[in-house]
């Protein structure tokens, strides 16, 4: 266990360094390429010549980019020099500083990351929430009609992109009520859900804050729930099928009993693994939902960065999601290890 | 939102024995995979079977009339007079907002610059199939040379294929895309590059789904009696590979294919609608939701247009891609 | 927990059982009339090719067949208890409790992802009004009884991780936690290796008899049934086709089907017989043939059998039954010479499989 948990560390810092350097690869002599200074980006179109000279010195433009790259991976370690300290007024934080927003890169990311976890999570608590309910009822019932509206309903919904969802959502939940006209019809309108936006949580008052991501949490649970109910009931269908049902049986257990202890241990780790790698993608930024939502989270930072071509906040935000899928994957593994005894002993 | 691993999941758990699908669940989990063997059932018995599904049969034709119309949209310009990018102000209503569906002379309204949607709709879709078509193209021909190669050699280029398809699946694909496409219109400025650009991005990220299931089938197909008999005659791997190898390979690259062709005009169409993708004034479905992003409310036919087209193509595209695993896989 | 063994009521009648599976072409019946009885304390062997029915019957006397994809109807009492349309929590609280089936393969049937112990201890849990702690310890202690060295440890085992026989021998602590009237054991040992499948043949008979079960060992091997069974049938086409205490059943059968079986077993048979007699074509899986079942593969089978269905009757000795048109000169002549002795428990005679064996951990 101690030598595959080894092997699989070592992997995942692997990849996570052939990731940082592709970014890099793109930003830096990719920019060059295009005439564009990265320095100049990197900060406002206001800010003074001496905040872009500090740039300049803090990404280390003076040298090759395989430096700067070098710089990235030492500052990870050892955390910013005495230099970057100073030009970013000591705001620089192990993933840089971001001369935008006047903020450590790491802040920034963590910040918005704990937006994207809230909306992640709650879309995972919907999504799975159906999934493996309604997939093991409709297993134990094929073709009965909760099987046959499941599936009409989750087919329905395959293929049709999130941000369709999204704006479909937003459109007749938020905008029909809160018009109160549809389609040339008119009835009393009312304030369901707001439209755009995010307030942050707090915890003596947590509804704004979930308010403004219900449709969110929605758009995105509809979007990935086709292929979890799909997974969910076909496994559970071969589960129901396997000889040790048959020995439950026998011992006199009822279908509930069956269904639950026996069948749902067997069917749930493929769920798991296929949720465990959809996590680590969506936490790395639900890039899609959080545009058509305006929710400020990992997402639409990396989507904000890399339009406006702010490198520094563009390569560390990355770097974050390149970290969040290996580790979730990681976890996934071990996971794994722990829901199925075959895998733990192999 | 990484589409492509989504759809193959999704598909291995929809229909859990079907070989292809089992392969790309396979080439998901990292497990053995194996591939329908077609070769033993003739072309002429897949289109008979094929014949008789009748979903399958309609989805190829829904496919065929999509086809169709996108490539009639020069017909519908001349019918119209509405050129694809002629804006005409006096196609907006009285307070300068779209003309609705069923206005006079634009049967589907008009976008907030006067323009024409039906023939935006048409022209787009040329945009959308071409890029996606083509990225698939490319994928099918970067993922099946790779995948032939790593499993008939086997050995170091196996493990160099193998490490980076690993890699490859470990990254999280959109904000690459992003970067990349961000970055690539900035070098090479031009709608043309930024298309190309695009089809370069979908065969980055998906070149190793086709390579992994050709090279588990390959893998396989190497150890079977035919092949060593070839060998055993002395030929020469490349006429072994081609006479031998690719006939049992081409059909489950169909199957993808099918699949890949509805999954790459959903990236375009992300792409575009984030920004990142084709510039605005280029018609494309994915392009027209970007711009339509900002006025659905008010007019949501703009949106509903593009979208109807996307979601109509993509659902063909995944039923004639199982209806033709079926026909291939004999049940 | 010596249960009285009462010769006149046996713990189990069966009578003219009938099982319909739905297939494609419509209702294809398994099993078509069986009458059986088991008494206390008795194994009866039922055994036959796969095919015949016998796994089916097993089946449907614990009511395991899918509610809608299978019918049956007839008679099973379980102690005077009706269960052939039972209510399902009327059968539930039996299944386990009055009557509990081994199973074959026990890689399969034993669940991958609990601890065997837990396997065992469920099933007590289930029927018994005991706490998890007695329920464990009770498993533990059972375990030790079928034979698993270590039992507090191997109990915290995952299936995967014993070798088949130990598995074999879970699968039969599970069925025998709650000690059962009845056990219907399905080719138990047929996954095993020869010296595996003695031992726990062994192993069944010793437990059958120190706690009074009547067993209902279903096999397609002979051999097997010939080391444990007082009486055996032979079942073929959903029928049963001879039925005699073992001792005159292989000594002279009566039957051309149980001559071929026995004809097809390795090593057995009479001395004189070196070949391996295998029954030439399948048996019926789609439609039965018209008359005996069993006249499009029989040597010696004449015009009547083709038109006339043989009934199941005695010859001379009454508890010697068999369903054959032959004359009965002619099933006296052939079955002395096709018969062979058969030494019970512990005989030295090898008993072997016509399976592949080889499960071994």
């Amino acid at each position: 266990m101690i030598a595959f948990l080894l092997k699989r560390v070592a992997w995942a810092i692997g990849v996570v360094l052939v990731l940082t350097f592709i970014t890099y690869l793109i930003f830096f002599p990719g920019l060059r390429a295009a005439g564009l200074d990265p320095a100049r980006l990197a900060t406002n179109k206001t800010s003074t010549p001496q905040t872009v000279a500090n740039a300049r010195k803090f990404l280390g433009l003076d040298h090759p980019w395989t430096y700067q790259y070098g710089t990235f991976l030492l500052r990870l370690v050892r955390g910013p020099s005495p230099l970057e300290q100073e030009v970013s007024s000591g705001q620089a934080d192990r993933l840089g500083f971001s001369f935008r927003n006047r903020l450590g890169v790491g802040h920034l990311v963590v910040s918005r990351f704990a937006v994207t976890l809230g909306l992640v999570l709650g879309a995972a608590v919907l999504w799975l929430g159906f999934a493996v309910f309604f997939g093991v009822a409709a297993a134990l019932r094929p073709r009965g009609w909760i099987d046959r509206a499941c599936s009409v309903f989750t087919g329905a919904l395959a293929g049709v992109p999130v941000y369709l969802i999204g704006f479909t959502l937003l459109y007749l939940v938020a905008y029909v009520p809160t018009t109160g006209s549809f389609l040339g019809l008119h009835f009393g309108s009312f304030t369901l859900l707001p439209l755009v936006g995010y307030s942050s949580l707090r915890l003596s008052d947590p509804w704004p804050w979930a308010q403004h991501l219900i449709l969110p949490w929605i758009a995105l649970a509809l979007a990935m729930v086709t292929l979890y109910f799909r997974l969910m009931r076909a496994e559970m269908l071969s589960a129901l099928d396997q000889d040790y049902v048959r020995t439950a049986r026998a011992k006199g257990l009822d279908e509930r009993q069956i269904a639950l202890r026996h069948a749902l241990r067997n069917a749930l780790p493929p769920v798991a693994t296929l949720f465990g790698l959809d996590f680590g993608i969506l936490l790395g930024g639900v890039v899609l939902v959080e545009t058509v939502f305006g929710i400020p989270g990992l997402g639409s930072l990396a989507l904000t960065s890399v339009l406006n071509l702010d490198v520094p906040t563009a390569t560390g935000v990355i770097f974050f999601a390149g970290v969040l899928v290996v580790v979730v994957n990681l976890a996934v593994d071990v996971l794994q290890a722990l829901l199925d005894p075959r895998v733990r002993y192999a | 939102m990484s589409s492509l691993r989504r759809k193959e999941r999704e598909v291995a758990a929809g229909d859990a024995d079907a070989d292809v699908l089992g392969a790309m669940a396979g080439a998901l989990t990292g497990g053995e995979v194996s591939g329908a063997d077609a070769t033993t059932a003739s072309w002429r018995d897949v289109r008979t079977r094929f014949a008789r599904d009748r979903v399958g049969v309609g989805a190829l034709v829904l496919l065929g009339a999509i086809v169709r119309f996108c490539l009639a949209a020069p017909l519908f310009a001349a019918l119209t007079g509405h050129a694809v990018n002629l804006q005409d102000y006096n196609a907006l209503s009285a307070d300068g907002r779209p003309l609705g569906p069923f206005s006079s002379g634009y049967l589907l309204g008009t976008d907030s610059n006067g323009r024409d949607l039906l023939v935006r709709l048409a022209y787009g879709g040329r945009v959308s199939l071409a890029i996606a078509t083509t990225a698939t193209l490319a994928t099918l021909f970067v993922g099946v040379t790779l995948g032939m190669l790593a499993g008939y050699a086997r050995g170091w280029l196996d493990t160099i294929v193998s490490r980076v398809i690993e890699v490859t699946m470990a990254f999280p694909f959109l904000l690459f895309a992003i970067a990349l496409s961000i970055v690539g219109q900035h070098v090479f400025p031009s709608t043309f590059a930024s298309a190309a650009i695009i089809v370069v991005i979908i065969t980055t990220f998906s070149w190793f789904y086709p390579a992994r299931i050709v090279r588990a089938q390959v893998l396989s197909l190497r150890e079977r009696e035919f092949i060593q008999a070839a060998r055993m005659l002395g030929l020469p791997s490349r006429t072994i590979v081609a006479q031998h190898v690719l006939p049992h390979v081409l059909p489950n690259v169909l199957v993808l294919g099918s699949y890949l062709v509805g999954i790459n005009i959903g990236v375009e169409a992300a792409l575009s609608f984030l920004g990142v993708g084709l510039p605005t004034g280029t018609p494309s479905w994915g392009t027209m939701i970007q711009s339509a992003s900002s006025v659905y409310l008010t007019s949501p036919w703009l949106m509903i247009a593009p979208g109807a087209m996307l979601v109509a193509t993509t659902l063909a595209t995944n039923v004639l891609g199982s209806s033709l695993n079926d026909a291939i896989e004999r049940r | 927990m010596t249960t009285t063994i009462d010769p006149v009521r046996p713990v189990l009648e069966v009578s003219d059982l009938h099982v319909a599976f739905a297939t494609r072409r419509g209702w294809f019946e398994a099993v078509r009339g069986v009458d059986l009885a088991l008494a206390a304390g008795e194994t009866l062997a039922l055994v036959g090719e796969s095919g015949s029915g016998k796994s089916t019957l097993g089946l449907s006397l614990m009511g395991l067949l899918h509610p809608t994809r299978s019918r049956t109807s007839g008679s099973v009492r379980l102690e005077g208890r009706e269960l052939v349309g039972a209510a399902p929590a009327e059968l539930r609280a039996l299944r386990g409790r009055e009557i509990a089936m081994v199973f074959q393969n026990s890689m399969t049937a034993l669940n991958p992802v609990h601890p065997v112990g837990r396997q065992v201890a469920e099933a007590m849990l289930l029927h018994q009004d005991v706490t998890r702690r007695q329920a464990r310890a009770r498993a533990v202690e059972l375990l030790g009884e079928v034979g698993i060295a270590d039992p507090a440890q191997r109990s915290r085992d995952y299936p995967h991780q014993l070798s088949g026989g130990m598995r074999q021998r879970v699968m039969i602590a599970i069925a025998l936690v709650n000690e059962p009237k009845v056990l219907v054991a399905d080719e138990p040992t047929t996954a095993l290796d020869v010296t595996t499948q003695a031992q726990l043949l062994e192993l069944i008979g010793d437990l059958q008899q120190r706690l009074g079960i009547a067993v209902l060992l279903v096999t397609h091997d002979l051999g097997v049934a010939a080391r444990i069974a007082e009486r055996v049938a032979v079942m073929y086409a959903g029928k049963i086709v001879e039925r005699a205490p073992s001792e005159p059943l292989f000594r002279h059968p009566r039957h051309p089907y149980t001559w071929g079986l026995l004809g097809s077993i390795p090593g057995g048979g009479a001395t004189r017989h070196r070949r391996l007699d295998a029954i030439p074509g399948s048996p019926p899986a789609s439609a039965y043939p018209s008359g005996c079942p069993f006249h499009p593969r029989c040597a010696h089978a004449f015009d009547a059998c083709a038109t006339t269905v043989p009934e199941l009757r005695p010859a001379v000795d009454p508890r010697h039954e068999d369903a054959c048109l032959l004359a009965a000169e002619v099933k006296d002549r052939i079955g002395a010479e096709r018969g062979m002795r058969v030494e019970q428990r512990g005989g030295t005679r090898p008993v072997e499989s016509g399976a592949v064996g080889g499960e071994r951990a």
